[in-house]
């Protein structure tokens, strides 16, 4: 994907403006005070970012105004217009659910929830509502993007079911069925794909966030946990699994604290309020208001921007807008960036190069899965893992090449990937032979992972084993000991799992070591192997004979490897890992 | 197996749904899905009847719509009582969705300081008068009890003393994880309780991005399990091919993350004189990164002796598991 196809989304998070009264000298976003405080916090996004990247969306989550005092929803039109002027975001872009705050609450007790809303569905319909929505229930309603941003919204109202309380309302199987359903839908119908994102908003957050401690909320430090919309933290899950690929942001408010986090590979962000009565009975925390960046790379960064009054007089509203110099802003990446990263920079597909014919060796390694294999050159394409060198693994044949195994791992999904491609593998063997006897060897730190991962599920028992048990690098427990021998007793087959086979002398070193040590009349009689990395082309004639199969995560990233002899001698090239 | 039965009359039996998750679930061993609730339901059919069911769900972020109507309704049927609890801080979410599944939803939870419980029994009758503090005691009795037995299980009595690999100090015998890490029972459990350890951590020390540290061969498989466990941090996994206990290492670039300013949780196997926590936390301020704290099976002393400045915690003491151990320095050694 390239940087065009996924551009960089600037999003402006605001909520809690809770107007009370437009004609108070005390209110921030009073009639009188409004135009100027929104220019400040205007003035300090430019201040602290002179980048000129536009903002996409402003998303208000919220209690709009205050106590369900509806008629000044007329004086919240011109503070969101005014804003989104300032912010130079088209009013299409502004999108908004309601929060509890923002309903007529007799209404709502008499059991007309579409009455009790109906002021704040006219004040919606002057911002994103007006080119029109689809209605996916009563709660849930869905705007497509029509801007080149690629921006969807799904807009939730977290307050119906609560009876007019300010907690949040209930939500049922039946509806979060629905909503998911729908998404589904969006993305089979190729509407929602990873080029676009998904914002959420619901006025109750579905999980607790917070940045500041200690927490002070109407008197109650435990406020926030009880505002807690429980039941959309299920539904959380099921978008994201109906949109597996998809960026997701959900915005909340009510709980009038900052915080953010990726949790489920959605990032969750709430705010504190932007507005509210100087001196009144909500948060003591400063008014604030959130910019949330997502550029190409996914790497999430966020801005909070607070008001601060330059006295003690809480009664006073001189104070200034300034970005807040806090650790807890830092970055936080969604974790699906192998899968939809970068897909177009590369060649159609990565094993475009791929050899056809290959030699008899290739022929003995056989690559687990197609999908991963592509994932991980994507990986260490994106991330520049490959590294060229002198790599002294082998007394006589040193390699070329290098893939530190870390980041690799690390790197989206391929951890879990490559784990579930080899146990489907490791499900077959145990398949086909019911009556024999099997143990998993973990050659080292990342083969011992693997193992015992793997052991854990199919309940099969696992050694972890140092490889180089005869070089300095490693303590003779952590070799074959008797200990380890003893537990290969009477079994039938050894299944080796290493991070990267090179020559493959690791692996026969084992092999020959567990045959020439078991003391038992049963011996191993099938030896398998498993890899992250084996590159299919390098001559290994002795391991495709030893070895029933040799399975490989990924065979095709060349990590070529030349007679030792054939380079000069350390001192003009010195090794840049020596494990002999 | 992925229950333990905590009292002697065998009355009280406890399920760490995690563990069943993780074999049910491996990718994501924080969903609790029907192909738990399966489970979970052959596990207490297995239990002798008329004993208190404990089901943990710490772990657990997540409940699969539906996926608990079977379990529910057999908790509601049997004249047994059970008792679900689960750790408070910041799994309200779970509480709610626990009690919404299982329709007990009027029903009262009770909140104490680490646990919070809801109780059933036969017909969905609360009662209180199962959560005691003695409760809570029995259940952390029956775990740390666990964990000394697989500690013990790991442990090699020499005829005499010898002198050990990583530390110039003479042992009378040594702990290998190994024996841990090949048996997947004692291996889940010993996990699953490191990575409840490892969540406490974080919340105690804050570091600045999450990772975690392995540098033996023996410690990476709990250090990768902590992160697959992990619920509420999405931790990143360094794995350095090694510095300990040998003290040698490959010559290539220590640290394959982008180290500086990264502060790790450091994740040891068995702890004694303290030289692994040392080195690798050397090693860490030179590529400008820090240790900010230690989690360990098994310590000698008691982990304060070894921390400051970092954090030193431990599952049991070494001594409690084995007290006939014995470390000491050869006069005269050469």
């Amino acid at each position: 994907m390239t940087n065009m196809e996924f551009p960089m989304r600037r999003i402006f998070h605001l909520t809690d403006m809770h107007i009370a009264d437009p004609s108070s000298r005390e209110e921030h976003l009073r009639t009188m005070f409004y135009a100027e405080y929104l220019e400040g916090i205007c003035q300090c996004i430019k201040k602290v970012d002179n980048s000129s990247i536009p903002i996409d969306a402003i998303v208000l989550s919220g209690d709009i105004v205050d106590r369900g005092v509806v008629s000044n929803f007329d004086h919240a039109k011109h503070v969101v217009k005014t804003l989104a002027k300032q912010l130079n975001v088209n009013e299409e872009s502004v999108f908004l659910c309601n929060g509890n705050h923002d309903i007529v609450r007799d209404l709502e007790l008499s059991g007309d929830i579409l009455e009790a809303r109906s002021k704040f569905y006219d004040f919606s319909r002057l911002f994103s509502r007006r080119e029109g929505s689809e209605k996916i229930s009563d709660r849930a309603e869905f705007i497509g993007s029509n801007t080149a941003a690629r921006i969807h919204f799904l807009s939730l109202d977290s307050t119906i079911g609560a009876a007019g309380n300010d907690c949040a309302g209930s939500l049922d199987v039946d509806e979060r069925d629905k909503v998911a359903n729908f998404l589904r839908a969006k993305r089979d119908s190729n509407i929602i794909s990873e080029k676009h994102v998904l914002i959420v908003a619901s006025h109750h957050p579905p999980i607790s966030i917070t940045e500041v401690s200690p927490v002070v909320d109407e008197g109650d430090p435990d406020w926030h946990k009880k505002h807690i919309w429980h039941d959309a933290s299920a539904l959380a899950t099921r978008i994201r699994r109906a949109l597996p690929n998809v960026p997701i942001i959900w915005f909340s408010g009510d709980v009038h604290q900052p915080g953010w986090d990726v949790k489920n590979n959605i990032c969750f962000v709430t705010t504190g309020c932007f507005g509210r009565k100087i001196g009144g009975r909500h948060s003591n925390i400063p008014c604030q208001a959130r910019l949330i960046d997502l550029p190409h790379d996914l790497s999430l960064t966020s801005k909070l921007f607070l008001y601060r009054h330059k006295t003690h007089n809480t009664i006073s509203d001189q104070g200034d807008w300034e970005i807040e110099e806090s650790p807890a802003d830092r970055t936080n990446k969604f974790t699906f960036q192998a899968e939809i990263l970068h897909a177009e920079s590369l060649p159609a597909n990565p094993l475009s190069n791929k050899i056809t014919n290959l030699p008899e060796s290739a022929l003995g390694v056989l690559t687990l899965s197609d999908d991963l294999e592509i994932s991980i050159l994507r990986a260490v394409q994106n991330s520049n893992l490959y590294q060229l060198g002198r790599f002294s693994t082998n007394a006589n044949i040193t390699t070329l090449a290098w893939v530190p195994i870390a980041p690799l791992l690390n790197y989206g999904s391929i951890f879990a990937s490559a784990l579930r491609s080899m146990m489907d593998r490791i499900s077959i063997i145990i398949k086909d032979n019911p009556s024999k006897s099997i143990v998993l060897i973990g050659l080292d730190c990342w083969g011992s992972i693997f193992a015992s991962q793997i052991s854990v599920v199919t309940g099969v028992k696992n050694i972890c084993i140092a490889g180089r048990t005869a070089s300095r690098l490693s303590s003779r427990p952590e070799g074959l000991t008797s200990g380890a021998l003893s537990e290969l007793r009477d079994t039938d087959i050894c299944v080796v799992f290493t991070d990267v086979i090179g020559t493959g002398e690791s692996l026969l070193r084992v092999k020959n070591a567990i045959l020439n040590s078991v003391d038992a009349e049963r011996i191993p009689s099938q030896f398998y192997a498993f890899s992250l990395i084996c590159d299919r082309l390098n001559p290994r004639p002795k391991l495709s004979n030893e070895f029933v199969s040799v399975f490989t995560c990924c065979g095709n990233l060349r990590i070529p490897m030349i007679d030792d002899n054939l380079l000069p001698p350390h001192s003009i090239l010195q090794p840049l890992v020596s494990l002999v | 197996m992925d229950n333990l039965i905590i009292d002697s009359d065998n009355k009280i039996n406890y399920i760490r749904v995690q563990l069943v998750t993780w074999m049910c679930n491996p990718m994501t061993p924080s969903v609790f899905d029907a192909g738990a609730e399966k489970a979970v339901y052959d596990l207490l059919n297995r239990i002798p009847e008329n004993s208190v069911q404990i089901l943990n769900f710490r772990g657990i972020t997540t409940i699969e719509d539906h996926a608990l109507s079977d379990l529910g309704n057999r908790l509601s049927r049997q004249d047994n009582i059970t008792i679900i609890c689960y750790a408070a801080a910041g799994e309200d979410s779970i509480v709610h969705q626990l009690n919404s599944q299982i329709k007990f939803s009027d029903k009262v939870s009770i909140s104490k300081n680490e646990f919070t419980f809801l109780l059933l029994n036969n017909r969905g009758v609360i009662t209180q008068s199962y959560v005691t503090d003695e409760m809570i005691s029995s259940i952390k009795k029956a775990e740390n009890e666990y964990i000394e037995r697989v500690v013990r299980r790991s442990y090699r009595q020499f005829s005499k003393p010898e002198r050990l690999e990583s530390t110039p100090i003479y042992a009378s015998g040594v702990f290998n994880a190994r024996k841990i890490v090949t048996d997947p029972e004692s291996f889940k459990w010993v996990c699953a309780l490191l990575a409840e350890k490892f969540e406490e951590i974080i919340e105690k020390v804050r570091p600045k991005r999450n990772s975690i540290l392995a540098v033996s061969l023996r410690a990476s498989p709990f250090a990768a399990a902590i992160k697959h466990l992990s619920t509420s941090h999405e931790p990143y996994l360094e794995i350095v091919d090694h510095l300990g206990p040998t003290f040698e290492m490959f010559d290539g670039p220590i640290f394959q993350a982008d180290a500086y300013e990264n502060e790790y949780v450091l994740i040891v196997d068995f702890i004694v004189g303290g030289s692994e926590l040392k080195t690798a936390r050397a090693y860490a301020l030179s590529q400008g990164a820090d240790i900010k704290a230690v989690l360990a099976i098994g310590a000698f002393l008691n982990p304060n002796a070894y921390g400051n400045p970092m954090e030193v915690s431990s599952l049991t003491r070494l001594k409690k598991a084995v007290p006939t151990l014995r470390y000491e320095f050869k006069d005269g050694d050469d």
